[in-house]
């Protein structure tokens, strides 16, 4: 009785507010069910477009400087490009096995993580130079099966770790995935989604460490040197160690850089009325960087490795016109950083596509956001004295500093989601919506109706069974304090109830009683006489246990069979009968029997 | 006259019970053979049409309709919203259209609502499975089976009862898949979970019978099979209740899809455990013909 009271306060949480969505699609209901999440058809939820930034190219080598020169150019690709190169077969999936070029025709076919415009094709050329041609007509903008399914798992992860939110993943023609998850934020969602998780960290103005050099990351914590910023500890690898330990040797106070999907393909343009209020970073003009104050030795002296033109808010100066045009074969993307007028955008160059990036509240931080610098890491004297002896250290911490502690937080829990689901390509935002509740108040309307004649029906069926009063009010009972037990443990699980799930509720109506009524059949069946004989209700109720625990565990067994296989709502919907069934053996099942040993053990001695 | 549903068991031999489920296994057998069970967008994957800007929300039945006429399977419409606009996600079954076919699906919609065309994009749909998860899902079927069969053996450790509860079991499946085959429901996560539950519930009743048969005391082996099927029936009948309201006091097509299976599939239970496996157990029993001490 203690855990059904606690499991009505628990779905009920008087304390707690009301979800608005909530409120606004089921009304009064919400006031009741304030511990339960509701999914997408019932309160509606966020449908979010993405594209994934992939490519297919195709280039032409000469047969006979095969296979060195496929080799070189994937390493330039790699490593210029900043992404992963995968080789494709001749109808572009995956290579699974076999040369990964026509050693006859010298035809070669590889997908890269980026986006195929025209100047990512020039740039191409210019990289590969002479060691093959590019075959720009058979260049197209898609992703493989293998690419797609991989994006989709990870991004499922990100989002739905345990596929109880009911979030629903499906790919559409071309590179774009269809999301469609339950109170997710489109802000939540550009966060979660839309970041590729590309780690880099630098050392003096080089690279240092990459993604695949992180083992692991462990649970963000509060920071207990900073205010308003959160720790994100994070294992390197052997060779990340190893790296790590080359470089940063003897290097006391020196700065690393953390940056998180740096924009390799974008140039800053910043607002000249900002730089005065900047206090660490100060732009350098010949080099179009933002730098940090200082000397690497005292922590300072790093650049921001982006480019960046300044200039006035109300008009485009020749210089940063100039910049950004000669930039243009590479750079495909400006990124505004300030507040500029209309007449700034039109003279922008038009091979740019412009971009916003949000107002984190402070100029310093808007910069440094612009240019994915996350953290800055300095190296203490004890730490860079123990490299130099030849000690590899594997733990590190990012420190993420923001306006509030819980803000800090948030943002380093959304780092390590991002950084330990890595996606093998960039993937942007196409188009977000919000998805009105199908059904909403509708079809709870329905279900309670479809409760209330089951719970009157079953109460009917038991009362003509048994005619005893009792026996149908301990049946009926028990299986309402399953009921109320079931939903108080969805309401503390991460459950986004939808139309399965809460059809799942109502059929504990119908199957919760089933094993009241082969208790009470075995119990009932025989006279006096014989339940002497064979050692009374005790064995008659063993008995019955025995078909109820072999019956529940293999539904069990077809549960988490449909909770492996199961999306969304149908790995819920096992959770919650996975759920039933527990409750069922463990709890009120035994209730039961001892509820029935006492009206029947009354009975039966009286008679 | 008394109507007593256990007649069989005190009247029929068990060869002649063994008649009614095998001449419906052989039905839902052909049925599948020429029919086969077709699968839902789930598995498939489909069309989406999706249109943007609106200004108000239309008649979802009346889009349905225009998409179901234009594309001659059946649509489901979903609404977003945006920026104070309003928007429609439809979701059709129709599987890779051509692009004449696009064109006009697009022109039409895009008259029928009053949007321009540039409102309406049509995309091929993928199903909700990669081929990460279609993994997941060749293994958890091929390892549920097993581990049932474990459950089951252990709980009886008898090789032949085992498998003639689980012969039951999954001879209900089969059933209702043929029924879904000869009806038209098709499988769909909604329906495979239903088929799944139906393994455990198809579970109790066999359970029942067995115990009663090899286990239960008093009366002979027909009289307890017979006293067994009473409770049966009774389990049966409050789950066929509940499942009955739920289906059709909701106009979700989820819930339909994960009911169906288990509706009928509750129907054919009663055939395939109080005849097949209540014929098989009793042969077992009877040829043992050990008595029994009152």
């Amino acid at each position: 009785m203690l855990v059904a009271l606690l499991s009505v306060a628990s779905v009920w949480r008087p304390w707690a507010g009301v979800n608005e969505r909530t409120r606004s699609t089921l009304g009064w209901a919400s006031e009741f069910t304030r511990g339960l999440n509701f999914g997408v058809d019932i309160v509606g939820g966020s449908r979010i477009l993405l594209s994934l930034q992939a490519s297919h190219l195709v280039f032409q080598f000469s047969p006979s400087e095969l296979p060195g020169a496929y080799e070189e150019v994937v390493g330039i690709l790699e490593n210029e490009l900043h992404t992963r190169v995968l080789p494709l077969d001749e109808h572009g999936e995956a290579l699974k096995e076999g040369l990964p070029y026509d050693p006859h025709t010298g035809v070669a076919r590889v997908e890269v993580g980026v986006r195929a415009t025209e100047g990512l094709l020039n740039l191409v050329e210019n990289l590969v130079g002479s060691r093959a041609r590019l075959l720009r007509e058979n260049v197209t903008n898609e992703v493989c099966t293998q690419t797609r399914n991989e994006v989709i798992e990870i991004l499922k992860n990100r989002v739905d770790p345990l596929g109880t939110r009911g979030a629903v993943l499906k790919a559409l023609g071309g590179n774009l995935i269809l999301y469609e998850v339950p109170a997710l934020t489109p802000q939540e969602a550009e966060v979660l989604l839309g970041k590729q998780g590309r780690l880099e960290i630098w050392l003096e103005n080089e690279p240092l460490l990459y993604g695949e050099h992180i083992l692991r990351v462990d649970p963000p914590r509060a920071s207990l040197q900073e205010r308003n910023a959160a720790e994100l500890p994070f294992r390197l690898t052997d060779e990340g160690a190893q790296r790590f330990r080359e470089g940063a040797a003897g290097k006391a106070n020196y700065p690393t850089v953390v940056y998180i999907d740096r924009p390799t393909d974008a140039v800053l343009l910043v607002q000249e009325e900002l730089l005065p209020s900047l206090r660490v970073l100060e732009y350098e003009d010949y080099l179009h960087l933002f730098r940090a104050k200082g000397f690497p030795e005292e922590g300072g002296g790093y650049y921001l490795q982006v480019p960046a033109a300044v200039t006035p808010g109300d008009s485009l100066s020749l210089e940063a016109r100039s910049f950004l045009e000669g930039e243009s074969r590479t750079k495909f993307r400006v990124l505004l950083v300030g507040n500029f007028s209309g007449r700034v955008l039109e003279e922008l160059p038009p091979s740019y596509s412009v971009e916003n990036v949000p107002y984190p509240g402070d100029a310093e931080s808007w910069i440094r956001e612009a240019c994915g610098c996350k953290s800055v890491i300095i190296i203490s004297p004890s730490l860079a004295q123990e490299l130099l002896l030849g000690r590899t250290v594997k733990d590190l911490v990012i420190t993420v500093s923001r306006a509030s502690g819980e803000e800090a937080m948030r943002e380093a829990r959304n780092l390590r989601t991002i950084l330990s689901q890595r996606l093998p390509v960039g993937v942007s935002v196409e188009g977000e919506s919000m998805l009105e509740a199908r059904l909403g108040t509708t079809f709870l309307k329905q279900l309670f109706w479809a409760g209330l004649l089951s719970f009157l029906g079953v109460a009917a069926l038991v009362f003509f069974r048994y005619r005893r009063p009792a026996i149908t009010l301990a049946v009926m009972g028990t299986m309402i304090l399953e009921l109320v037990i079931t939903m108080g443990v969805i309401s503390v699980l991460p459950y986004s109830l939808d139309l399965a799930e809460l059809a799942g509720v109502v059929l504990v109506i119908g199957t919760g009683v089933d094993a009241q009524i082969i208790i009470t059949d075995e119990v009932m069946r025989g006279g006096v006489r014989e339940v002497r004989a064979v050692g009374g209700l005790r064995d008659r109720v063993r008995r019955a246990f025995r078909v109820i625990w072999g019956s529940s565990l293999t539904t069990l067994v077809a549960m988490i069979a449909l909770a492996t296989l199961g999306f969304g709502e149908m790995r819920g919907f096992a959770l919650v009968t996975i759920l039933g069934i527990l409750l069922s053996v463990l709890l009120t099942r035994p209730l039961y029997a001892r509820m029935v040993n006492a009206i029947l053990g009354r009975g039966e001695v009286k008679g | 006259m008394k109507l007593d549903p256990a007649y069989h068991l005190h009247r029929w031999s068990t060869r002649r019970m063994l008649i009614p489920p095998l001449v419906l296994a052989l039905f839902f057998l052909v049925c599948l053979l020429v029919r086969g069970v077709p699968l839902s967008r789930d598995f498939r994957g489909g069309t989406l049409i999706q249109v943007r800007g609106m200004e108000n929300y239309p008649q979802l039945a009346e889009v349905e309709g225009v998409v179901e006429n234009l594309l001659g399977g059946k649509a489901e419409v979903k609404l977003t919203s945006y920026g104070g606009l309003h928007g429609l996600d439809i979701e059709a079954d129709n599987l890779d259209l051509p692009q004449g076919v696009r064109e006009n699906l697009r022109l039409s919609l895009a008259g029928e609502l009053g949007v321009s065309e540039n409102q309406v994009t049509v995309y091929n749909m993928g199903s909700v499975l990669t081929s990460l998860s279609k993994r997941q899902a060749r293994n958890a079927l091929a390892v549920a089976p097993i581990l049932m069969a474990l459950v089951i053996f252990l709980n009886f450790r008898s090789l032949k009862t085992s498998g003639s509860i689980l012969g039951s079991v999954w001879l209900n499946v089969f059933d209702a898949l043929g029924c879904m085959s000869l009806v038209g429901v098709r499988l769909s996560m909604g329906s495979m979970a239903g088929l799944l539950m139906l393994l455990g519930y198809s579970d109790d009743t066999n359970n029942l019978l067995v115990t009663a048969v090899e286990k239960g005391v008093g009366g002979t082996p027909r009289e307890r099979a017979a006293a067994a099927m009473v409770t049966g029936l009774m389990v049966n009948g409050t789950t066929f209740l509940t499942l009955l309201f739920v289906n059709l006091l909701t106009t979700s097509t989820l819930v339909d899809e994960l009911t169906f299976p288990l509706l009928v599939g509750m129907i054919f239970d009663v055939v395939n455990t109080w005849f097949l496996n209540a014929a098989l157990v009793l042969g077992k029993e009877e040829r043992r013909e050990i008595p029994v001490a009152l």
